[in-house]
C-alpha cells in the first residue's frame, strides 16, 4: 500500500475546512423545499391552463384511468431516479438509459389503449400539449439537476436523460388530466416528442451538471 | 484483533455518515482510512506519486463536496474509487497523451538505490525486470480490464463494488479481471509468455 505524505493530510484537512459544503440535514430541507416548490409550480400551472375544465369532454373515470396509470409508470420511474439502491451513486447506468429510453414508447402505448374509446371533442396538432408538459417539467428537472450537481463521477448522462424521463412523465400525469386527445398523431406530437425531448435535454444538462470534476487550485 | 474488510467497510461508513451529519471530526478518520488505498490505487495507474496524491487530495475534496447526497449506510469505496476514476480518466484526457506508466523511470530509481543499499544486485535485478513486464502488461492491456484487475486484485474491492465503480456487471468484472490476470500470468512467465 502507498502511502501519501504525511503533509497531504494536514493541507486535505485544511482546504476541506476553507470550501464549506453543505451537510446532509441542511441538503434535505433544501430538497424538500426545492421539491415542493417545483410541484408546486407544476400544479399552479395545471391551474392557470384551464385544470379539469379543458378534458370535460372525455368521460371522467377515461381521464382519471389515463392519468392514474401514467402516475404509476411515473412513481416507478421516480424510485429508479431518486432511491439509488442504498448506493451513494446512481443505479446501473444502463438500467437508467433503458428506462429512459422506453418511456416515451411507454406513454404512447398506454395512451393509445384509450384511443376510440370515447369521441373526442376536438381536433389539435399537440404544440399546446408540448409546450405545456415542457414548461411543467423544466421546475423539477432543474431541481433534481441542482440538488445532485457534482455527484455521480461514472456516467452523468445517464441519471439525467433518467430524470428528463421522470419529470416529463409527472408533467405528463397533469397533461393527462388536462388534454382530451389520445389519437396517435396528436399524441406522438403533443405528449410523446416533449417526453424524447426532455430525455435528451436531461441527458446533455446530466453530462454537464451531475459529472464530477477537477476542482480548481 | 486485525480488522476484517466488512469491519472496515463499516467503520468507514460510519465515519462518512458522521461527516456527512456535519461532524467535522469524521473527515480525518474518512482520510486515514482512504487516502492510503487511493494512494495506492492511483500510484499502480499513474507511476507517479506526486500525481497519485494531486488525486487524492481531489478525490477527498469532491467526496467533501458531495457529502449531502451520501446514502446513509451506503459503502464509501465504491463511491470513492468512482470519483477517483472519473478524475484520473479527466487528467489522462487534460495531459492529452497517455500518462500510464510513463514516469515508471521513477520506481527504476528508486529500485537501483535498494540494489546499492542492499547490494543484492541479481535478485532485485530479476525483480525490477519482473515489475517491468508486470507494468508493459498492464499499459498494453485495455483500460477496462486493468482497471477491474486493479480494483478487484490490487485494491481488494469485491465484484460487486468493482462493478459499481466501473458502472458495470459483476459478470463484467469477473471477465476483465480474470483476462488481465490471464494476460499478465502470461506476460511474467520464464518464457515470457512465448511459446
Amino acid at each position: 500500500m502507498n502511502v501519501p505524505h504525511p503533509d497531504l493530510r494536514a493541507r486535505v484537512l485544511a482546504a476541506a475546512q476553507s470550501t464549506p459544503s453543505r451537510t446532509r440535514p441542511r441538503g434535505r430541507r433544501i430538497a424538500w423545499v426545492a421539491s415542493a416548490g417545483a410541484v408546486a409550480f407544476g400544479l399552479l400551472g395545471f391551474v392557470w391552463i384551464g385544470g379539469l375544465d379543458h378534458s370535460v369532454g372525455r368521460p371522467r373515470a377515461l381521464t382519471f384511468g389515463l392519468a392514474a396509470g401514467w402516475a404509476a409508470a411515473s412513481l416507478v420511474l421516480s424510485w429508479l431516479v431518486l432511491a439509488r439502491g442504498g448506493s451513494t451513486l446512481a443505479r446501473s447506468p444502463r438500467l437508467l438509459v433503458a428506462a429512459a429510453a422506453v418511456t416515451p414508447a411507454l406513454c404512447f402505448g398506454w395512451m393509445s389503449l384509450f384511443a376510440g374509446r370515447y369521441d373526442e371533442p376536438f381536433a389539435r396538432v399537440g404544440y399546446r400539449c408540448t409546450a405545456y408538459t415542457l414548461a411543467m417539467a423544466a421546475a423539477p428537472l432543474a431541481t433534481f439537476l441542482l440538488l445532485r450537481r457534482g455527484s455521480e463521477p461514472r456516467h452523468p448522462s445517464a441519471p439525467g436523460a433518467a430524470a428528463g424521463a421522470m419529470s416529463g412523465a409527472w408533467a405528463g400525469v397533469l397533461i393527462d388530466l388536462w388534454c382530451p386527445l389520445t389519437n396517435a398523431p396528436h399524441v406522438l406530437v403533443g405528449h410523446v416528442l416533449p417526453l424524447a425531448l426532455l430525455v435528451g435535454v436531461g441527458a446533455l444538462a446530466g453530462s454537464r451538471l451531475l459529472g464530477v470534476r477537477t476542482l480548481r487550485a | 484483533m486485525a480488522e476484517t474488510p466488512t469491519d472496515e467497510r463499516r467503520v468507514l461508513t460510519a465515519a462518512m455518515d458522521r461527516y456527512a451529519d456535519g461532524d467535522v471530526a469524521a473527515f480525518g478518520e474518512i482520510y486515514d482510512r482512504l487516502a492510503p488505498r487511493l494512494c495506492g490505487f492511483f500510484v499502480r495507474q499513474t507511476g507517479s506519486q506526486a500525481q497519485a496524491e494531486d488525486l487524492v487530495q481531489q478525490t477527498l475534496l469532491q467526496m467533501h463536496a458531495a457529502r449531502e447526497v451520501f446514502v446513509r449506510g451506503s459503502d464509501v469505496l465504491p463511491w470513492a474509487f468512482s470519483i477517483g476514476r472519473r478524475l484520473l480518466v479527466d487528467s489522462r484526457r487534460r495531459t492529452k497523451k497517455e500518462v500510464l506508466f510513463e514516469t515508471g523511470a521513477e520506481d527504476v530509481a528508486a529500485l537501483d538505490a535498494r540494489v546499492e543499499r542492499f547490494d543484492l544486485p541479481d535478485d532485485l535485478a530479476a525483480t525490477r525486470e519482473l515489475a517491468e513486464r508486470a507494468r508493459a502488461e498492464l499499459a498494453r492491456m485495455p483500460a477496462s480490464h486493468r482497471d477491474a484487475y486493479i480494483l478487484v486484485r490490487q485494491e481488494g474491492l469485491s465484484i460487486v463494488a468493482a462493478a459499481e465503480v466501473l458502472g458495470t456487471t459483476s459478470a463484467a468484472v469477473k471477465l476483465r479481471a480474470h483476462r488481465a490476470y490471464e494476460a499478465l500470468r502470461a506476460a511474467l512467465a520464464p518464457d515470457g509468455g512465448r511459446e
